[in-house]
């Protein structure tokens, strides 16, 4: 018997990378390579952190599929101080503020495709 | 003011001029100020009555108060009532609940010697504690008690 | 004519950018009523320096005892987690409260009557901000007094 939720995820996954994308480079900061990768852009939330002040942030989630991030044919995870680079924009792989959330989860229950929240750093 | 009174908003004076036509300087940095009329009671029981009875043998009377001396800065105030602690002046003060010279204020008035101290507590200003204890003066050959005045 | 509030915070920007040069980060701080930082902004040390309460309570019936508290707040974002530049920015927080309290620096008239970092919490760095920013935020509270 079929896992139908299994497959709708892969189909997600796949659709996301095929048709709701773009061109994006993403450094690996542990294996300290870049990559080319397609990634689906989010909204860019644009966030003020009160510690001390008025602290502005823009912040933006990617969608990018499990199978987009290899190194020479390995997988790997989504990590703290990766980067990815969209035009002149730089955006840092960050956990969310309020120790709400790590740095990237999976997008669905089976792996096919991850959410990596990042906090842009240069523009 | 018609109501109660804060602390701050009561006066304190000293008399630069005479028993009988006083002239009223402010004392303007004075902190906290307490009066006490001590009685001292003399018991007087008899078998005629279960109830120990007093009666009031004696009353004293010690006014204390703080001062804000400001360091460098010239204080005529200060230097006048810190020489009465010093030595044996006899100086009248009137505790006064407002404005001396506004009706309605309440005031004590009475002859008083000084004794001082002075404390400098490490997280605040440092404050000069005087007291004042109602001392034995005459007038013209009439003693000088302490009397209330309402103006 | 400033009121002291003003000239104090401006004075300890001044007193913090010229004593600078002489500790573990050389910064210009500067004097602000809000103090605002876009994050791509912050990779260089930012220092930030604000009123931050002011209080009054009679002292004597003619004084009021008026007590301002500085914020210095101190920012700076690493690519990285780095312990070594966060153990020189620590230093930088030993170096400015050391400072005012060897100096007693008496700043606009007012004397210098206690020294706190982050407030309520007292932490001497933000710990979120380290996992959540790659950001060093540290906020020092210098406590002024004047009698007026």
């Amino acid at each position: 018997m079929s896992d139908l939720m299994a497959d709708g995820a892969s189909f997600v996954a796949e659709q996301l990378t095929e048709n709701l994308s773009r061109t994006v480079s993403y450094y690996d900061a542990s294996a300290a390579q870049t990559i080319t990768v397609q990634a689906t852009k989010c909204p860019v939330k644009r966030g003020i952190d009160p510690e001390f002040g008025v602290l502005r942030i823009n912040e933006c989630d990617w969608l990018i599929a499990a199978s987009e991030l290899a190194i020479n044919g390995t997988a790997f995870e989504p990590a703290k101080d990766d980067k990815v680079t969209d035009g002149t924009e730089v955006w840092q792989c960050l956990p969310l503020d309020g120790n709400a959330e790590q740095e990237a989860r999976p997008l669905d229950p089976f792996g096919y495709a991850w959410r990596v929240h990042t906090k842009r750093i240069d523009v | 003011m018609a109501g109660p009174v804060p602390g701050r908003e009561c006066k304190l004076y000293y008399n630069t001029g005479t028993f009988g036509s006083p002239s009223w300087t402010l004392i303007p940095q004075v902190v906290d100020l307490d009066y006490d009329m001590p009685a001292t009671w003399a018991a007087v029981p008899a078998r005629i009555s279960l109830w120990n009875f007093e009666v009031k043998a004696l009353q004293g009377l010690v006014v204390n108060f703080g001062y804000r001396r400001r360091s460098g800065v010239s204080d005529a105030v200060f230097t006048a009532i810190d020489g009465y602690a010093i030595d044996t002046t006899k100086k009248e003060l009137a505790v006064a609940d407002g404005a001396i010279a506004s009706t309605g204020t309440r005031y004590l008035r009475g002859t008083y010697q000084f004794e001082k101290g002075r404390s400098e507590p490490i997280g605040d200003a440092a404050i000069d504690n005087f007291s004042a204890h109602l001392t034995y003066e005459e007038d013209s050959g009439t003693l000088r008690e302490p009397t209330v005045v309402v103006v | 004519m400033a009121a002291v509030i003003q000239t104090l915070r401006d004075e300890v920007a001044s007193t913090l950018t010229t004593q600078s040069a002489g500790w573990a980060y050389t910064f210009s701080a500067v004097a602000k009523f809000q103090p605002k930082f876009d994050f791509e902004d912050v990779d260089s040390l930012q220092v930030q320096v604000v009123p931050l309460t002011w209080s009054k309570a009679p002292s004597s019936r003619d004084l009021w005892e008026h007590e301002y508290v500085i914020g210095v707040g101190i920012h700076r974002r690493l690519a990285a987690l780095d312990t070594t530049i966060f153990n020189n920015l620590l230093q930088l927080c030993e170096q400015i409260s050391d400072y005012y309290e060897d100096n007693r620096a008496t700043t606009s008239d007012c004397v210098l009557m206690g020294i706190e970092f982050g407030g309520a919490t007292g932490a001497p760095y933000n710990h979120e901000t380290i996992e959540t920013q790659n950001t060093f935020t540290s906020v020092i509270q210098l406590t002024f007094r004047k009698y007026r």
